[in-house]
């Protein structure tokens, strides 16, 4: 059991009474600590609209940052979203009834779905939720129009483990 | 010879030659380490002054941030309070002008990226049946905490907060993310206080005057600040490297402050400095006109070792333990080659023949000289290197053989070997000396624990016959055994690099002389500290005074006369480096 377990608890009450548009909880295990979501982008430059967010709470939320990043994986057809085509060589099931996650193309994600936002590193306070994340998110992906990988993105995944650290970023360009 | 580019670092006489290091009781008001301006070397050389100053991290906040703001409140501000000057110093990164100047230009603007509320209201209250919002707990009775924005939190939550905040060294402001009001240094430490498990001696603040400074003698967040501060000004300030040691060393000097915001200029400055020092066959000369002075020989007295306000002495160019006798750049040279992999790609080039036609590596070790690359399935002759097929299906026979091509192979691997011998053979006494040294001082610490339970002991019981005075003996024979050490060790760095001239051979002996006394004293520090002898460690300890004063003086005279050596050595040009190596 998480020691913050009844924020956690509100926290996900919440999401589920009031959820948000164009974003749903995918699956979550029962200590509410790991959370899958689906988050929509709905501006039109993304082909495959629907994308995968691994939430992972830690143990010391809400003091820091839950571990957030976009995974790759499968995805049962017949949920909502575009079944859109793939170029991706490793998608080899779209002629099946199923498609694929991939990693949004967002000059702050880089290819193995981390993703450089400061909500999720200096700026987090214990004020932060879950929620805020998910709509930071949502709207970074949302306005953005540069569709290319970070700067960096080569150099970055070679080394990167499991998670984003909190501290081995740089805001590259904090305008988009 | 160029002279404009070149810093000299000199020391006071008893500085750079008495390296018996001294307890620094006599001279703690004096932590200037005042240089004489007079060149040891040639007249002509227009030496330059560098002085170092020593800090505690407490001193540190107490000149530069508390003072500061005091200074602005008496002479600038008089209208403002301590706490907000600090908040408007720290905002402004401790610029005292700044402060001034923002003040009168925008006092508004300034007021608000301060977080300083026009009225101030930040309360620490008790409250009754309070649900957090951060921790969702329902309180029947909790402390809360708010600033003058009344966005409110439980004091567990904001102690938390307060804590992940610390590290960045920045102002703290309300938890609220809209919310931009700072909360002050001294409210920071009255919320870590409250949590706080160890009561503070009151004894150990005795001797402090209570002044204005006295209240934030121990704010967490201005410790933080200071190291942030510090770590963002490299060239001026430098760290003590030594473990758990939190003092630091300022350049103060002329070149400090016309380079002071330029980091990067200082270290050219430095590595060019160094660059004159390098041996001509480095060609690392960046600056093609100042190779004339790549002649001057190699001077380490001018290596910057200062020491810091606990006696750790240590190199404020490398910001790494005293090195002498190797200069800093056979230093970086040697460190840089223990660390890569340059060795093993020696192993590999020695012991290894690449497969001709994928050029991996292979290493045989047996069989026949019928080779099939495991990688490409390429098969060869391990003699000739050439494809397999010409050389008949049934038995080994070999006459492709090209003596001058084989030989030019053997001789090159012959001499990668004798390359990583070599290495092995200085890196093995090298790291026997740094482990040795770990050692020592483990057994060190055990001693000096016995030994001051034991004088407790005998005081409380008035036995005492022995003051503290008469076991410094004792604590001058651990430094002498850990610097004597430190010396050995980076003298087998200066041995690799060394080219082997006639003179080597007295620096070896010199360094043998050393090694001797070094595991004599050593030795006597072993058997007090053996197990078999726990009773009797005190006993042993005064038993052995004479000895251990001896090898004492012994260890320091001969740590002197190694660095001596390889100084006077290299002047004269009778050392040399090879870095080529």
């Amino acid at each position: 059991m998480h020691p913050f377990h009844k924020r956690l608890l509100k926290e996900f009450k919440s999401l589920n009474k009031n959820p948000l548009p164009s974003i749903k909880i995918l699956s979550n295990n029962e200590n509410l600590t790991n959370f899958d979501f689906e988050i929509e982008i709905t501006n039109g430059l993304y082909d495959d609209k629907l994308y995968k967010l691994v939430v992972v709470i830690t143990k010391e939320y809400p003091v820091s940052p839950p571990k957030a990043k976009f995974v790759v994986g499968t995805r049962e057809a017949g949920e909502s979203g575009s079944t859109g085509t793939s170029e991706n060589p490793i998608d080899v099931s779209s002629d099946t009834m199923q498609s694929s996650y991939k990693i949004p193309i967002h000059p702050h994600i880089y290819s193995n779905g981390h993703i450089c936002l400061n909500l999720l590193g200096d700026d987090w306070t214990p004020a932060c939720t879950i929620e805020s994340i998910l709509i930071s998110l949502q709207s970074m992906i949302n306005n953005n129009t540069d569709m290319t990988r970070p700067p960096d993105d080569n150099r970055y995944i070679k080394y990167a483990g499991e998670f984003a650290s909190k501290d081995g970023f740089v805001y590259h360009d904090d305008s988009v | 010879m160029s002279e404009e580019g070149s810093i000299d670092y000199d020391f006071d006489e008893d500085e750079a030659s008495d390296f018996s290091f001294e307890s620094d009781y006599d001279d703690q008001n004096d932590n200037m380490i005042d240089t004489p301006i007079e060149s040891p070397k040639d007249k002509t050389d227009i030496s330059k002054l560098a002085k170092f100053k020593k800090w505690t991290t407490k001193e540190f906040i107490n000149e530069n941030f508390i003072n500061a703001a005091v200074k602005l409140q008496n002479l600038q501000l008089p209208q403002c309070n301590l706490e907000d000057l600090l908040i408007m110093l720290h905002q402004l990164k401790w610029q005292s002008e700044e402060v001034i100047n923002n003040y009168y230009d925008n006092y508004d603007k300034l007021m608000n990226d301060c977080g300083i509320p026009k009225v101030k209201n930040n309360v620490i209250k008790e409250k009754l049946e309070y649900s957090c919002p951060i921790c969702c707990e329902e309180y029947d009775n909790i402390k809360t905490f708010q600033l003058s924005c009344g966005h409110e939190y439980c004091i567990n939550c904001y102690h938390s907060y307060l804590k992940t905040q610390l590290t960045n060294g920045q102002l703290i402001r309300c938890i609220d993310t809209s919310c931009n009001l700072t909360i002050p240094h001294l409210l920071t430490q009255e919320i870590f206080d409250l949590f706080s498990q160890d009561v503070r001696d009151p004894a150990q603040d005795f001797f402090e005057v209570p002044t204005a400074n006295s209240k934030y003698a121990h704010n967490m967040l201005l410790s933080s600040a200071a190291r942030s501060y510090i770590n963002s000004k490299k060239s001026k300030y430098k760290w003590c490297p030594a473990p758990d040691c939190e003092n630091l060393v300022e350049l103060v000097d002329n070149y400090a402050l016309h380079l002071d915001n330029d980091d990067d200029d200082f270290d050219e400055y430095l590595s060019d400095e160094e660059s004159t020092l390098l041996d001509p066959s480095t060609n690392n000369v960046k600056d093609k006109s100042k190779s004339p002075s790549v002649d001057r020989p190699i001077d380490i007295s001018l290596t910057p070792i200062v020491s810091c306000g606990t006696d750790h002495q240590f190199c404020y160019n490398c910001q790494y333990e005293n090195h002498l006798p190797c200069p800093c750049n056979i230093v970086r040279s040697w460190i840089k080659k223990c660390k890569d992999d340059s060795e093993t790609a020696n192993w590999i080039e020695a012991n290894t023949h690449n497969c001709p036609k994928c050029l991996n590596s292979i290493e045989k070790n047996g069989g026949c000289n019928h080779m099939t690359c495991r990688t490409c399935n390429y098969e060869f002759c391990w003699i000739c290197f050439k494809e397999w097929s010409i050389h008949g299906s049934q038995f080994f026979k070999c006459n492709n053989f090209d003596k001058s091509e084989k030989d030019a192979i053997e001789l090159n691997q012959k001499q990668k070997r004798v390359s990583l011998q070599r290495y092995l053979h200085y890196y093995k006494r090298f790291a026997v000396h740094e482990s040795s040294m770990k050692g020592d001082m483990k057994a060190l610490d055990k001693i000096n624990q016995r030994m001051e339970s034991f004088m407790s002991e005998q005081s409380k019981q008035n036995l005492s016959n022995l003051s503290w005075t008469d076991v410094q003996f004792l604590k001058d024979a651990f430094k002498a055994l850990t610097n004597g050490r430190k010396t050995l060790k980076w003298s087998y760095c200066f041995g690799f690099y060394m080219k082997e001239l006639i003179f080597a051979e007295v620096f070896e002996q010199t360094q043998e002389h050393l090694n001797r006394v070094v595991e004599d004293l050593s030795k006597i520090v072993e058997e007090i500290n053996d197990k078999k002898n726990n009773d009797r460690s005190t006993e042993l300890i005064m038993k052995n005074k004479k000895a251990l004063i001896s090898l004492t003086n012994a260890v320091t005279k001969g740590q002197q006369s190694l660095i001596q050596c390889a100084e006077s050595g290299l002047k004269e040009e009778r050392l040399k480096f090879d870095l080529s190596i």
